[in-house]
């Protein structure tokens, strides 16, 4: 399947009748609630993240009154947000270059661990001997918390970029094995069976017929390999020692007693990961799923 | 002789239960080119199995199989299967299924969908090329599996109780139309089936196994011309002897029967 068919929108059909058996009589238009069913997922959308403001303004306000500390409301971080998109310096650098720099340590060390998971995955699914052999240090890995690497790492790589694209790539890597295994091994026999007598080669076997039906938990795995990756970059950069980046920002802040400009950080790791999660993964997957037929448009 | 079954025997273990179980045992069958050939048999009589073994997917424990007088070697597309579960891929359109055997092997893009389309209209699906499988119901699901079995055009086509899970007027139908697209391109076929009629209304020959391990009881050549009546007398005379063979001991089977007679 090639990725841009997944962006294609087509009407979902139900079940088709049998040509030679229609009734057409027993059919009738409906109206198209496409737009209405997407102004509804929105508006609750926007209500769930007001609700989160409203609950943040209100713990501010009670953090402002009862402690008598100051506490950043989320006006006041907007507009030091907005500040700082003007271009306003965070610690030397635009809050533009901290993002882009996060971003980019966790797309390599991510997409290391994309392809490798992929590999390992379906390697690990298709032979059952390597997965008595492989899982259990998979299960290991994905036991070890991400910040316990970092002693690893360093004396793996030292102090700087490799060391924390090695630990998002450690951190994102298990769930990706273990989802991809798991999908593999679900993947009916018949599907096998009709691949070996149309006389489909081996290595096309994987890519022609083992990952596209695995592909749902597959996009799981990601997903979740995907928030581990972002979860360990944040707190990787606070400790590792970098210069730049979020979480370097981040732990500056707390260091200069600067909460706004934290909160400000967190707010774009809020957004940066619901831009991922929703407008990526949840896309993604809802297309795989309706493609295939696992979700149906329904009425009411 | 286009395929032979030389005293084929296939062994089941359960090292579990320290046990070994015949699934089949000493079969012989051969088929002519051409031919049409029922092979019908109580559940788990391993005819299945039997089917499975031809198509090179699973391999005899005893005996010897032979395909243009060659032994076997694996599964060819020169073998096509259609399989009893649903077996399309549910992330291809209708098309792409029908064309995936084609794409196996190399045959480019605009052949492959002449080809395709050409069997998606034998099978009676013209139209549907860009459907999805859970988009057809159950009956166009396997049309689609027997189109795309039959665009790798194999000498032998395999049928393994393709309409099965069908009901009972949309079984009979396609068994019909299948008769038909038979007529136009002559093939050898196997076909399991448990349906008594439905072996009646397509073989040129039956194969009737004994329940486990399945063994050959009896083997009937059916020489009057399709399409078949039947009501007609000379097949209710074929299905009363074929019901006595599969259920020998039941007094109310032969007793309906031969009041019919």
């Amino acid at each position: 399947m090639k990725l841009w068919h997944l962006f294609q929108i087509t009407p979902q059909r139900t079940q088709m009748e049998d040509p030679g058996l229609s009734h057409a009589s027993d059919e009738f238009p409906v109206p198209p609630r496409k737009a209405e069913m997407f102004l509804r997922s929105t508006m609750i959308g926007v209500l769930s993240i007001l609700l989160i403001l409203v609950a943040w303004h209100l713990v501010a306000l009670m953090v402002i009154t009862l402690r008598q500390t100051p506490f950043p409301t989320p006006w006041e971080v907007l507009e030091r947000f907005v500040r700082l998109l003007s271009g306003h310096p965070l610690y030397n650098k635009g809050i533009e270059e901290h993002l882009v720099m996060s971003l980019s340590r966790w797309g390599i060390g991510y997409l290391l661990s994309v392809i490798t998971g992929l590999l390992v995955g379906m390697l690990l699914g298709a032979y059952r001997r390597l997965h008595s052999l492989l899982m259990p240090a998979i299960i290991v890995l994905q036991l070890i918390p991400g910040m316990a690497w970092i002693p690893i790492a360093m004396l793996l790589f030292g102090l700087g970029e490799e060391t924390t694209i090695f630990i998002i790539f450690v951190t994102a890597l298990p769930p990706i094995i273990i989802d991809t295994t798991a999908g593999i091994r679900m993947v009916p026999k018949i599907y096998i069976k009709v691949a070996r007598m149309v006389g489909l080669r081996q290595g096309e076997l994987f890519f022609r017929v083992l990952m596209p039906a695995a592909l749902v938990p597959i996009i799981n795995g990601l997903r979740i390999g995907f928030a581990n990756g972002w979860r360990v970059l944040i707190a990787a950069e606070m400790i590792v020692g970098v210069s730049i980046g979020l979480g370097y920002s981040l732990i500056q802040a707390r260091w200069s007693i600067d909460f706004e400009a934290a909160l400000v950080c967190i707010v774009i790791i809020c957004i940066f990961g619901l831009i991922m999660e929703k407008g990526l993964f949840a896309l993604i997957e809802q297309r795989v799923m309706a493609r295939q037929g696992l979700v149906k448009d329904v009425l009411t | 002789m286009i395929v032979e079954c030389r005293d084929i025997s296939k062994i089941y273990l359960y090292p579990k239960e320290h046990m070994g179980r015949y699934a089949l045992r000493d079969v012989t069958i051969s088929v002519e080119e051409k031919e049409f050939v029922c092979i019908i048999g109580p559940n788990g009589c391993g005819k299945s199995t039997l089917l499975h073994m031809i198509a090179g997917l699973e391999k005899p424990t005893q005996g010897r199989i032979l395909v243009h007088g060659r032994p076997l070697n694996g599964p060819s597309p020169n073998r096509g299967v259609v399989f009893q579960e649903p077996s399309l891929f549910p992330w291809q359109s209708v098309l792409g299924n029908i064309g995936f055997g084609l794409k196996a092997q190399g045959v480019p893009r605009r052949d492959r969908d002449k080809i395709s389309r050409h069997y998606l209209d034998l099978v009676g699906l013209r139209g549907f090329d860009h459907a999805r499988p859970h988009e057809l119901s159950g009956g166009m699901r396997q049309k689609a599996a027997i189109a795309r079995t039959l665009a790798l055009e194999p000498d032998i086509l395999l049928m393994d109780e393709p309409f099965g899970s069908l009901d009972e007027q949309t079984k009979l139908r396609l068994d019909v139309e299948l008769l038909n697209i038979w007529k136009e391109e002559k093939r050898t076929v196997i076909f399991v089936t448990h349906s008594i009629e439905e072996a009646i209304l397509l073989a040129d020959r039956i194969v009737l196994l004994t329940e486990r391990p399945g063994t050959i009881q009896k083997q009937l050549i059916l020489s009057m011309p399709r399409p078949r009546n039947l009501f007609d007398p000379g097949v209710s005379k074929i299905r009363q002897d074929l019901l006595e063979h599969l259920i020998p001991d039941c007094p109310t089977v032969n007793q309906g029967i031969s009041e019919e007679a």
